[in-house]
């Protein structure tokens, strides 16, 4: 093998580890994407007109859903609907306008409808049509809009307003030449997660914007959605799920093909060779590919940029390994709330003592069931305090449970059950209660779920007896001029001084966080101290060519490049 | 036998007479800036309000609302003032706007802009936007800050419409500017603790966008066209007039300058 040979190899390698499916190339994510089990059902939905919410928690497979949608509606010509598709990824970078600028609200629609014109632009150009020169605004300008505002950089009087009439025109225009039914516009990470005004004015752009013309489909997380006063889901847009349920029968498949479609066929075939431990690791991925793909990493090659595949390590000890390791990452996301939102810092806290008590519940509740009549499912009261229900929706936003419908008990009441993370179940043992993990016996029961099992936990219980208020209180920072605690979540002014209270940017904040809250290994982190200048988040966002990370040792193309994307998926 | 039937659906009082004086003292000469007595005005109100209070009392708070809102007309009626005595090309466009008889007898020549807006109520974003440029010369900008807080203010005043004049019940028009959905019964204006802070911090944000705009608007007219151009008592006036100690104190001022260097810096930009 020659040295060409080996580069491609390793790219070929590093290529099919991306899990984002908005950094793969177009063919790449055709080849590399598994046929998602109710794929035809959502395709349609994300093709056709109507509004709707795409929703389920990062990683799950949404942009893969938005793109397949976008380049089969490119391909299929003109009876199909012109698509359009816009990333709002970095739309905490316009969050700071909202503690500096009245007029953050305007910008921040401004950013909005200029990101749809630069899809529009791109929509266009891959179709080699010159429509655009026929649009109201020009693609330069847009282009200097939103990277202005990306940067904190508000233009001046000069700059002209993009109306959303005009927008509407433009997009009734060029769908009328295209001779196309009409326009879909897929706004990919438009769920402004960490800014409820964000939150508010995006939704109420949504709103306006959809038409008999303009069928709008926003990305967005499940649990901590505001929408703007006046939206209802279900009337102003249906929501579609598309979370894979790890206990349908579609599932395995899916998950196995897709492995299939990504590593070498030599390697996916010496993982087959202990299916149990490859079944295990697919439900251990609850529904998430990205999830998959990552821990699947783990078991060749190493953490450096050499593609060969020489050391493949699919022990058990290794399995346990990486599941442990996506259970941890997905606590991660749950974890990294409190650095989001300080505020719910004791949520954060709470929820994960929470957690351990649904384990430590489920595997009470396991120990002496036979294998078909295990429990992965949590039951609580539907009326649970405003307070642990917003702890479920983080929950549920980072991954770690996912809703699965509701059950009535007479006089006992009526529950919503709650799926718990597999990984979280594996590593916390906590089907049969034996003492070590047996992979055939958990993959017998996860694939011979009983429908009657599930365990059953009230608020108390969840709560080790405290009370709400006790435990469960926003954690409010006190004024910064005369140090008197406020008198209300909802006090802008300090009720002792009077002075107005300031409110941080949470992008700013999340800036200043030291690298070592990013998904690398200390010795990872230690290097990258050593060997560079990079210390914060924002070190290694303003070195977007990545050449400092690349002066670090054992650190190439890939992981410069790895390490960035973690950075970004920080801040968005 | 006449019948008295007139009496009979209320009680009788007598004659119930006021002295005016008795509701008029002097007020202390205010030698702090507009935007400052606006914050310690507001301050004063807002010490009014505990969220017990307001969470006990469904009068307290539309009253405190509409005091707010008094403070945030004052603040506009004596920046006008401020503006129309300091600057040359307000005054000449002001030249032009009527003004009560009375308001000239009452303040007299010497501060006959202060009664310039007094037949005017301020607490309408339109009425703010189309006097700023008849009195002013300053055509508020579409995608200003200021701009975005006069529509958040207008709701506000929408609110102040209904508590001032029905009793805190929304007139209809009212609830319609507001694109509020329509519901069964009267809507009833709520003002608690959340809503007071929240009406409070419109005002503020208006005020101080509205402030520092005109203030960079005067200031370009200092350098640049009154006369003699560039002269250092005028900055001072102007300076004194718009800038906030309260702010300073507070370290709330994003660009913390001295008024010599800010003076200097806004000659240099137009040299």
């Amino acid at each position: 093998m020659n040295a060409n040979q080996t580069e491609s190899s390793a790219e070929l390698f590093d290529r099919a580890f991306v899990e984002q499916a908005e950094y793969l190339e177009a063919n790449d994510l055709l080849r590399w994407s598994a046929q998602h089990p109710r794929e035809a059902e959502l395709i349609r939905k994300l093709t056709g007109g109507g509004a709707k919410l795409i929703t389920g928690p990062r990683g799950c497979g949404k942009t893969t859903l938005m793109l397949k949608a976008y380049h089969q509606m490119h391909e299929r010509g003109a009876s199909a609907s012109f698509a359009v598709y816009v990333n709002y990824k970095a739309s905490l970078k316009l969050e700071p306008l909202y503690t500096e600028r009245s007029s953050a609200s305007y910008w921040f629609k401004q950013w909005i409808l200029a990101k749809i014109y630069i899809g529009l632009y791109e929509s266009l150009a891959e179709k080699n049509s010159e429509l655009g020169s026929k649009l109201g605004v020009t693609e330069k300008s847009v282009k200097s809009l939103a990277s202005r505002l990306e940067l904190g950089v508000t233009p001046g009087p000069e700059q002209t307003a993009i109306e959303l009439d005009q927008l509407k025109a433009d997009i009734d225009t060029t769908i009328e030449a295209l001779g196309r039914p009409r326009c879909v516009l897929l706004l990919d990470d438009a769920a402004h997660a960490f800014s409820a005004d964000q939150q508010r004015d995006f939704f109420e752009l949504f709103r306006q914007i959809k038409s008999r013309s303009v069928a709008p489909k926003a990305a967005i997380y499940p649990g901590v959605t505001v929408y703007s006063p006046g939206f209802q889901v279900g009337h102003d847009a249906e929501e579609v799920d598309v979370w894979i349920d790890p206990y349908s029968t579609e599932y395995l498949g899916f998950m196995k093909d897709l492995i299939e479609k990504r590593i070498p066929t030599h390697i996916y075939r010496a993982l087959q060779g202990k299916p149990d431990y490859l079944t295990l690791v697919c439900f251990a991925a609850f529904g998430m590919p990205r999830a998959l793909l990552n821990m699947v990493r783990q078991f060749y090659g190493s953490d450096s940029d050499d593609g060969t595949d020489s050391n493949i390590d699919f022990s058990f000890r290794k399995i346990v390994q990486a599941i442990r390791g996506c259970h941890e990452n997905t606590l991660g996301v749950f974890e990294a709330l409190r650095l989001k939102l300080p505020v719910y810092d004791n949520f954060v806290r709470e929820g994960k003592l929470i957690l351990n008590v649904a384990y430590d519940g489920v595997k009470t509740y396991n120990k002496g069931k036979p294998k078909n009549s295990q429990s992965v499912t949590l039951a609580v009261s539907d009326d649970l305090a405003r307070e642990v229900r917003h702890v479920f929706g983080f929950l549920q936003y980072a991954g770690m449970m996912r809703f699965a419908g509701k059950v009535s008990r007479g006089e006992k009441g009526n529950f919503d059950l709650f799926r718990l993370h597999a990984a979280g179940l594996i590593s916390n043992n906590a089907l049969f209660g034996d003492k070590a993990i047996n992979a055939t016996n958990y993959v017998y029961s996860f694939t011979h779920l009983s429908a009657h099992a599930f365990t059953r936990i009230g608020e108390q219980a969840l709560l080790q007896g405290k009370g709400v208020s006790e435990c469960l209180s926003l954690a409010l920072p006190p004024c910064e001029s005369c140090g008197s605690p406020r008198l209300s979540p909802e006090a802008k002014f300090c009720g002792s001084c009077g002075r107005p209270l300031k409110e941080s940017s949470i992008y700013k904040r999340l800036l200043q966080q030291p690298i070592s809250v990013l998904p690398m290994t200390e010795t990872r982190v230690r290097r990258i101290q050593e060997h560079s200048r990079i210390r914060t988040i924002k070190d290694i966002i303003i070195d977007h060519d990545g050449k400092e990370l690349l002066g670090v040792p054992r650190i190439g193309p890939f992981w410069a490049r790895q390490i960035q994307s973690y950075a970004d998926e920080f801040i968005s | 036998m006449s019948a008295l039937w007139e009496g009979s659906v209320n009680q009788t009082l007598g004659l119930q007479r006021l002295n005016p004086c008795d509701f008029v003292t002097s007020a202390n000469l205010n030698r702090n800036s507009p935007i400052d007595s606006f914050y310690a005005r507001r301050t004063q109100i807002l010490a009014l309000g505990t969220p017990q209070q307001l969470g006990a009392s469904d009068s307290l708070g539309p009253l405190l609302l509409v005091g707010i809102v008094s403070a945030t007309e004052h603040y506009f009626r004596s920046v006008f003032s401020v503006a129309i005595n300091i600057c040359r090309i307000c005054a000449k466009k002001s030249a032009d706007q009527k003004i009560s008889l009375g308001s000239v007898v009452w303040h007299g020549q010497q501060d006959v802009a202060r009664g310039a807006l007094e037949h005017l109520s301020l607490a309408d974003a339109q009425v703010i936007r189309s006097n700023s440029e008849k009195f002013l010369g300053f055509k508020i900008p579409n995608a200003s800050d200021t701009s975005s807080a006069l529509d958040e203010f207008d709701k506000i005043c929408q609110l102040r419409h209904g508590i001032v004049h029905n009793a805190s019940e929304l007139p209809g028009s009212n609830a319609v500017k507001l694109e509020l959905n329509r519901s069964n019964g009267l809507p009833k204006i709520k003002v608690e603790y959340s809503e007071l802070q929240m009406a409070a911090s419109v005002c503020t944000a208006l005020i101080a966008s509205f402030n520092r705009e005109l203030f960079s608007e005067l200031a370009r007219r200092w350098a640049t066209q009154w006369t003699p151009q560039k002269n250092h008592a005028a900055f001072k006036v102007l300076w004194t007039s718009f800038h906030s100690t309260q702010d300073a104190a507070n370290q709330a001022i994003t660009t913390p300058l001295s008024m010599i260097k800010c003076r200097n810096r806004i000659s240099a930009q137009f040299s």
